[in-house]
């Protein structure tokens, strides 16, 4: 049972959205529905505000709230990786999932009706590839492997970087953590 | 849809807050026909609430499928949405059809030949009660959004909808019967929902105000921004404060010659519904996603 999870070290990410366009280029998604989008925010009070802009995609919760609200079953957590998968032949497009994800992780896709994410790559994953945002980000901000192994890079990296995961009080376990 | 300063969701739209409406109005309509049909009241007014529901909801239902994506396309998909229970929407999915099936019998047997037995009617009135609380409970259980997520949703909504539910009653059965239809011993009942609307409302926008940064977002969206003018004319004036002040009207003496005629009933029971619409309007779009950061 592996837990496939990834760091992203916003340290060293230089805001490129090279992880959004290799994902859209990958996956042949339209413009804007690329399974990572760079959202800005303005954090803190005056006089001690900066603006952050981090990857945002679907975090892989252990615990999904997408999956908890999906009428028909066609998002689902994978056992065997541990990630959130789609199921396209169920998906009705209630979109649903989209209200109730916390991290706003999920698109319409407009032509096929249905929502779309990231899907961990996970195809890519077992034919040994690394997943196409992290192999083509720059600064080498993403880290992918087995949070369930303490001993993996990405493992050791986590806690070594103490990266955190978003909302955590939620009780959604992400498996995507940050490093800020 | 007002755009809420591009703070709301956008992920649902018109289609879902005109179904809530419509699956309200029509499931208090059941509902107000059996509590009307015990305590005999006019035949007319309880025929009117038990054929309202079957078509009310069935055209709310309609708007839903319609706004499916892939359903739409693929109808034999929409057969899934029965199969996880652990979601309100399938609950849903179950409590809306299984109401439909008895609400059609209830309304429209009798015009086939067809005799329900006596319990048919209360079981249907028990389901109507599940549609009304089910919508609350769909919105209610999304921690995404915390204006939503709020156990007060489901009250407001049911009780939003027995009323209106009854104003759509009163307004069809004054129609049909061209004004001729005895609605005076339902007042107290009507009085005692637009007062407990009122509180409920003032709560739930209570904790809204006083709650995390985005239903404090939600409740400025409704008091303050784009949304204001369904907030305080819609739901507030027109919704609950003109219903009130004709009840206080009317209390006998004053105006009661002028405000017990039908036009001034169905005046009344039309500015309800306009408040269930605009009360739905409201949650559905100021419903503010908390911030990632």
């Amino acid at each position: 049972m592996a837990r496939y999870g990834m760091l992203i070290d916003l340290t060293l990410c230089a805001q490129c959205s090279a992880c959004t366009v290799a994902c859209e280029a990958l996956y042949g998604l339209p413009a804007g529905e690329s399974g990572v989008h760079l959202r800005s925010f303005e954090t803190g009070r005056f006089p001690a505000v900066q603006r952050i802009t981090l990857p945002v995609q679907c975090m892989h919760c252990q615990e999904p709230p997408c999956v908890q609200v999906c009428p028909t079953g066609a998002t689902y957590r994978d056992p065997a990786t541990g990630t959130v998968q789609m199921d396209y032949e169920r998906c009705v497009g209630c979109r649903y999932c989209m209200t109730a994800c916390p991290y706003g992780a999920r698109q319409f896709d407009e032509a096929q009706g249905t929502v779309a994410k990231c899907v961990f790559c996970t195809s890519r994953v077992e034919q040994g590839l690394q997943p196409a945002c992290v192999e083509t980000c720059i600064g080498q901000a993403r880290l992918f492997g087995n949070l369930g192994d303490p001993t993996s890079e990405v493992s050791r990296a986590i806690a070594e970087r103490k990266a955190v995961p978003l909302h955590p009080e939620l009780g959604t376990q992400p498996s995507v953590f940050y490093v800020f | 849809m007002p755009d809420a300063q591009g703070l709301a969701q956008s992920t649902w739209g018109w289609p879902v807050i005109v179904y809530l409406f419509l699956a309200g109005v029509g499931a208090g309509a059941c509902l107000f026909a059996w509590w009307a049909e015990r305590r005999q009241g006019p035949e007319s007014l309880v025929t009117a609430g038990r054929r309202l529901a079957a078509p009310l909801v069935a055209a709310g239902t309609l708007l839903l499928v319609f706004d499916l994506g892939a359903g739409r396309m693929h109808p034999l998909r929409i057969l899934g949405l029965y199969s996880h229970p652990a979601s309100v929407m399938t609950l849903g999915t179950w409590i809306l059809s299984i109401f439909l099936v008895l609400s059609v019998v209830d309304g429209y047997g009798p015009l086939a030949g067809l005799r329900p037995p006596r319990w048919w009617a209360g079981l249907t009135a028990l389901f109507a009660l599940g549609v009304a609380l089910y919508t609350g409970v769909l919105l209610g259980v999304v921690q995404a959004i915390p204006f939503w997520n709020n156990a007060l949703l489901p009250v407001l909504f049911v009780l939003s909808a027995a009323s209106a539910g009854m104003s759509a009653a009163s307004l069809t059965a004054l129609l049909v019967e061209r004004g001729r239809v005895e609605l005076e011993g339902f007042r107290d009942l009507h009085r005692a929902l637009l007062v407990a609307e009122a509180a409920v409302l003032a709560l739930y926008l209570y904790f809204a105000a006083h709650g995390p940064e985005a239903a404090r977002l939600s409740y400025r969206l409704v008091v303050a921004g784009p949304l204001a003018p369904a907030f305080w004319l819609g739901l507030v004036g027109a919704g609950l404060a003109l219903p009130a002040l004709f009840e206080l009207l009317a209390a006998p003496r004053l105006w009661a010659r002028v405000l017990t005629r039908p036009a001034w009933l169905g005046l009344e029971a039309g500015l309800v519904l306009v408040g269930g619409l605009c009360l739905r309007l409201l949650v559905v779009g100021a419903g503010v996603p908390m911030r990632l950061l």
